[in-house]
């Protein structure tokens, strides 16, 4: 049989079995070995197989998911995502929309503690979505901006997503990491101003009585002196402060980032007393299931990886791709909306594994700057986070309301406007690539 | 995750009890635990040799060698170590939308589809297990390590070892699982 062929079928075949519900990493590592096999043999099929479990992810460089995760947890298990909000709430207290504003702002700090949208998510759910309906905002509105706004999560460093597209494409993580800040920045001003926008000209789809828009926020920080406030912001300005610092300080790489993270993220939950041993120890379990999770799904890509270059299919792929002679342009839109609908069925993770094998080589033929190509694919995968019928963030934000009579359809309308705000962000980011790059210092753009 | 880290899966929300969500307590259960507890513990190992690493690097000038080697065998070992609790609880990754919604009106071709992907699930188990096999006793036999020889030797073996016991009892997890979904369409079925 033909190898490119076999590569296809496997591909195909796996995508069916995902859909049908197996596991994806055993979809995916069992495809690929019967693919080797095919092509080349069961000695090599078993041989790649064994380097693939063993070898593939033996690196420091995946180390940092357990600990990265560890920080996140501990940090979630505390109430400074409350005290983040609080805060911000106070200081938007005057703005019209404040409240939604002040979400956005309190998961943009946040998320530079936490590298995943799952973490951000569920913490504002239970912080931000009671306090807005308590102040008359649509619990369509609420949800949205919570499971929209959780999206910078991922885009502002550190970032597990970006983790793993730096390990597949081999590109620094620290610079990726760089490249998330102001477009992250971005996306949250531009958050704002919808928000803004909506209570101004759609103020019935923000709060069913747009008089609870203006203003007048009494929060439990409302009567606090500036002291008290203070010291609700200074630890996670201290743990943010310890990450990004010691990164860019120099005093270690961003793998050993994750650990002092993950200890200063123990120390302030001690200090501040919310730490018994049962959820020390609760989160230090969760951390492994994570971990396991995601890290057979990076072994099963290794595989499919291999599987995919034995049969040709990237390769021939990207002769097509060359001889049709299409503009750059053309084929990253059709690589990004590729992307964004593959968001729609396949989790962010599964989405890079099995799309960057493809594209990586194809795009580097073409010369484009690959942190930037990291930091647009994070982008649009998140984009993909917030559309039906898999919206990971929404089915998050779904499973940790307390008011369970809001469906998963609200919460995708209460979303939309946010959605489109991200698309609007992408192509912005798109068109400038320097929006990424200048803090990398990487030179790169289309004109 | 604000109090309770568990509630992170999206599939939890609607039914309740996961697909393959197993019984409370068992002695098979408790062997995952041990994994479990094993893992859980490499990784605060390599949360803590990381750390020592970075404060003796910048506040004594004194790096402690071996820790990057450490923590690349350590993350293979964990993830296999964790692979069966990670299981048990249905925590791996999957889009199991269409099957829930396809379990409602044929309950019986669900079932027996579960219990085929536990099958196939153990099968790949145990192809891990038969091919790592080998390369664990190569690296026993010669008594392989990474790092600087005669001074940060890390033995690759027992990180190895891990693979291949971690494997063996999550492909006994899947064998659980695909009998007890084969029970669930026999009962449906009588």
């Amino acid at each position: 049989m033909d190898e490119i062929l076999i590569g296809a079928l496997c591909l195909a075949a796996s995508l069916v079995l995902i859909q049908s519900g197996m596991h994806i990493g055993v979809a995916l590592m069992l495809l690929s070995f019967v693919g080797v096999w095919a092509i080349k043999g069961l000695g090599i099929a078993g041989k790649l197989m064994s380097s693939s479990v063993a070898t593939s992810i033996a690196s420091d460089a995946y180390a940092v998911i357990p600990l990265f995760v560890l920080m996140g947890l501990f940090v979630s298990s505390t109430n400074m995502g409350r005290d983040t909000f609080d805060v911000a709430a106070l200081f938007m207290r005057r703005v019209r929309g404040g409240l939604g504003m002040a979400t956005v702002a309190a998961n943009a700090v946040f998320a530079a503690c936490t590298g995943t949208t799952i973490a951000s998510a569920s913490v504002f759910t239970k912080v931000a979505v009671p306090e807005m309906i308590r102040h008359g905002h649509t619990p369509g509105f609420s949800v949205g901006v919570v499971a929209g706004s959780s999206v910078l999560g991922m885009l502002i460093p550190p970032s597990i997503l970006m983790i793993i597209f730096g390990v597949i494409a081999n590109v620094s993580i620290a610079d990726l990491f760089k490249s998330g800040i102001v477009p992250g920045l971005l996306l949250s001003i531009a958050f704002c101003v919808t928000i803004m926008l909506l209570s101004y000209f759609r103020p019935t789809f923000v709060a069913a009585d747009p008089k609870a828009l203006s203003g007048d926020y009494k929060g439990p920080l409302t009567e606090a002196p500036l002291w008290a406030v203070g010291m609700k912001f200074l630890p996670i300005v201290v743990l943010v402060g310890t990450v990004l610092g010691g990164i860019y300080g120099g005093f270690f790489t961003p793998t050993e980032a994750g650990g002092a993270g993950a200890l200063a993220a123990f120390l302030i939950a001690l200090f501040r007393r919310e730490l018994t041993f049962r959820i020390f120890w609760e989160v230090a379990l969760e951390t492994g299931r994570v971990t396991a999770a995601i890290c057979f799904l990076l072994m099963a890509a290794a595989l499919y990886a291999q599987m995919l270059t034995l049969s040709g299919l990237p390769y021939a792929v990207g002769q097509w791709l060359q001889n049709a002679e299409l503009p750059v342009m053309s084929i990253l839109i059709g690589y990004l909306a590729v992307i964004i609908v593959l968001g729609c069925f396949l989790d962010s993770v599964s989405i890079m594994l099995i799309v960057l094998p493809f594209v990586i080589p194809v795009f580097e033929a073409f010369g484009i700057n690959l942190v930037w190509l990291g930091l647009i694919s994070v982008i649009a995968i998140e984009i993909g986070l917030l559309t039906p019928p898999l919206g990971l963030a929404v089915f998050v934000v779904k499973a940790n309301l307390e008011d369970q009579r809001i469906t998963a359809w609200q919460i995708f309308m209460g979303t939309m406007p946010m959605t489109l705000t991200m698309v609007a962000v992408l192509a912005i980011c798109v068109l400038f690539p320097w929006l990424a790059l200048a803090l990398v210092g990487q030179r790169w753009s289309w004109w | 995750m604000a109090s309770d880290p568990r509630q992170t899966s999206p599939h939890h929300d609607e039914t309740g009890a996961p697909p393959g969500g197993a019984p409370r307590s068992s002695y098979f259960g408790a062997v995952t635990s041990v994994l479990n507890v094993i893992g859980t513990l490499l990784i605060l190992a390599m949360a803590v040799a990381v750390n020592a690493d970075v404060i003796g690097r910048n506040l004594f000038n004194q790096p402690i060698s071996g820790v990057l080697e450490f923590m690349g065998l350590s993350i293979v070992a964990i993830v296999f170590l964790q692979m069966a609790n990670t299981l048990r609880v249905d925590r791996h990754v999957s889009n199991d939308i269409i099957m829930r919604a396809i379990a409602q009106s044929r309950p019986r071709f669900a079932a027996l589809t579960y219990a085929v992907f536990n099958l196939i699930g153990a099968v790949l188990m145990a192809l891990i297990v038969i091919y790592v096999w080998p390369i664990l006793e190569e690296n026993y036999r010669h008594g392989y390590f990474r790092g600087t020889a005669g001074f940060a030797e890390v033995p690759i073996w027992p990180f190895y070892s891990a693979i291949v016991v971690g494997a063996a009892i999550t492909a006994i997890q899947f064998l659980l699982f695909a009998w007890r979904a084969l029970r669930r369409a026999g009962a449906v079925q009588g």
